[in-house]
Parts: C-alpha cells; structure tokens; sequence
C-alpha cells in the first residue's frame, strides 16, 4: 500500500520545480492590480507604473542569456535558490516601499531573480528526467507558469482586498521562502545537465559561437516572433474587442486570461499526453541514432 | 509550426469577422489551445539543438527572445490602436 503511494524521482522533480515557475509568472503579473492602489499611493502616472514592469523585463531581457553561461559553467542549483530568494525577497520589500523609486528600484532586483528561472530549471530538467518523460516534464513546466500568469491579477486582487497592498505585497513574496527550502531540502533529487569540458568542446558548439550559429538564431527568431502575438493580446485585446466588435467590458477579466487559461490546460492534456511522447520519441531518436553533433548539424 | 500558424489564423480571424461574444470568447480560447500545444515542441526541439553542458546558455538565449516581445510590443501594438 506505501509502495503504491510513493511518488517518483520525476514526479518529485516536478512538483518542485514548477511551483518556482508558477512564482516566477505570478510575480509578473501580479503588479498589475497594484498600479490603482500605487498611483494614489505615489502620485504617479500610469506611464510611470508602467516603467516598473518595462524594468523587470527588459532585467529578464538583458540577464537570461549570461546567466545560461554561469549555469552552465557553475551548476544549476546555487542559481536557482539565490533567484528565487532574490526575487521573493525584493517583491516583499515593495510591500515597506515609500517613494515610487524605491519600487522601480526593487522591481529590478526582483527582475534579476526572476530572470534565473529557465536556463536552470530546463538543465535540471534535462538533467534529472528520464528522456522518455522529459516532453511531459516541460509541458508540465509550461502548464505551470501559465497558471501562475492566468491567477496573479485576480489573486493579488483579492489579496488586495483582504490585506491591503502593502500586505498582499509582503504575503507574496514571502511564498518563494518554501519554495527555496525546499529546494535547499531536496536538492540530492536535482541532478544537473551532464558537463562537457568547454576546451574540448568544437568552437560553433560553446560560447558565442553556438547562440550565434544559424539554428539558434532561427530559435530565437521563433521565440521572439510566436510570443509576440501574446504581447499585444496582453496588451490591447481588451480595448480592441471593445472598440472594433462592441463586446462589453464586464467583467473584463472574463475575456483576456482566457488564452492563457488555453494554453494551461493545452500544455498538460493536449500537449502532456498525445503529442509528448512523439516529441520525446523523437528526442530518443536522435540521442540514440546520431552523435551530438549531428542534433547541431544546421549550424 | 502548424499549431502556431494555426493559432495566427484564428486570432487573424477574431480580427476580420464579427463574431457573436460567445463566439469571440470560444475562438480566442481555441487559439490560445493551439498555442499552449505548440509550446512543449518546441521546447523538446531546442533541447535537442543544445550540445552536452550547453542547455543553460541555449534556453537562457531563446527565452530572452520570448521576454524581448514583452518589452518591445505593447508600445507599437497600442500605437496602432490609436491609429484607429
């Protein structure tokens, strides 16, 4: 009977690292309700609550990219609880803040520990999945950090109502100190990617020279361009519904979490069951028919 | 690739057809279902790109890609908004 309850190595990997995904997301989108209570607290403009989320991902823009290579190089783990903490921390902060440039100025430290979470998270996960589970574990991954997307603004909100800003602030933040015990706690279950000595390495496939070779760049062109659609829903499909078709603005937030809510679901039932073992038979595929190189012979 | 192209039609579509709110909701919801699917693909196939020891750097650099849009879209997509 124990047996049959115990949980796997994978499983638990899962289970902890997606609630740090999950915090990575909501703190995104989370300051969204604040800017009302912000504005009079501040006397600000929107435009100005709107730099404290312009600072957080243009932080998450500009770090993503050398932390990957500090991961690679030093590890993941050390990485990913200093980012949690970091971010957590900072975001409780805003809750003590008294002039508007104290939140910008935490919203970027809170941006630095936001920006830790996939180049470590997806090297423990290649790490420490079996390779036939590993397209279940990142849509797990996926489904998870959009939940977090889709129940920020309507949790902070009630939050809001129920502790005030400065209290749903610091009750916020303060969720990523369990999280990075646990981490901390089950850490022997996390293994890193395997390591590959950087000098052996061909020069297109370490450094520069392999985020500049044809097949990355084509990556981030599709990263860049199939998310950009999702920015501008975010940012105007609410007064564009409203303005071009005449749907109603109550309530609003009915409409716009919608795709995201889309996408959750989709990432663990479309996507985690039917085409996830085809996409992780592929992966087998590869890694067992063909060298490394070969995964990289578009370069 | 198709879930994507898929998901750029249905949101195109919202955009030239008038549908009913219902409707509106639904669509948009099946488009945000094909684009969720469209994800863990893509995911398994830049894992598959990234050479042993590489992965931090490789989904560090792709993900940038994907927060870049955030802070380079609203202020276009609303200019053209007020562009009627």
């Amino acid at each position: 009977m124990l047996r049959s309850l115990t949980i796997s190595r994978d499983t638990r990997v899962n289970l902890l690292l997606g609630p740090g995904h999950f915090l990575s997301r909501f703190h995104h989108l989370c300051l969204l309700p604040l800017f009302i209570a912000w504005q009079q607290a501040f006397d600000v403009s929107f435009a100005e609550l709107g730099l404290v989320m312009a600072v957080m991902s243009a932080t998450a823009v500009l770090l993503q990219t050398p932390l990957g290579f500090f991961v690679d190089r030093y590890g993941a783990r050390p990485f990913l609880v200093g980012g949690t903490l970091l971010m957590t921390l900072s975001m409780a902060a805003v809750g003590f803040a008294t002039t508007y440039w104290q939140v910008v100025v935490l919203a970027l430290l809170s941006g630095v520990g936001n920006s830790v979470f996939h180049p470590p998270d997806y090297a423990i996960l290649s790490g420490s999945i079996d390779a036939t589970r590993l397209g279940r574990s990142f849509a797990f991954h996926t489904f998870i950090g959009n939940v977090g997307f889709g129940v920020a603004p309507p949790a902070t909100a009630a939050l809001m109502l129920l502790l005030g800003w400065r209290g749903a602030l610091i009750f916020i933040g303060f969720l990523g100190l369990p999280e990075a015990a646990a981490i901390v706690w089950q850490s022997r279950i996390l293994i890193d990617q395997a390591r590959r000595s950087q000098s052996r390495a061909p020069k297109d496939q370490r450094g520069a020279g392999l985020l500049l070779s044809r097949s990355l760049l084509m990556f981030f062109a599709f990263f860049m361009v199939s998310s950009m659609a999702g920015a501008g829903i975010q940012s105007g499909l609410i007064t564009t519904l409203h303005q071009v078709h005449g749907v109603t603005l109550q309530p609003p937030r009915r409409r716009w979490p919608g795709t995201w809510w889309g996408r959750s679901v989709a990432c663990w039932s479309a996507v985690g069951w039917p085409t996830a073992p085809i996409a992780t038979c592929r992966l087998s595929w590869l890694s067992r028919s063909a060298p490394p190189r070969s995964c990289f012979s578009s370069a | 690739m198709a879930l994507t192209i898929g998901a750029a039609a249905l949101l195109l579509l919202v955009g030239i057809v008038s549908f009913a709110e219902a409707a509106t909701i639904g669509v948009l919801f099946v488009a945000g279902l094909m684009t969720g699917a469209s994800r863990t693909p893509r995911d398994v196939m830049v894992k598959a790109a990234a050479p042993p020891g590489q992965i931090g750097k490789v989904f560090g650099f792709v993900s940038s890609g994907m927060s870049l849009d955030g802070a380079i879209m609203p202020v276009p997509y609303c200019m053209i908004i007020d562009a009627g």
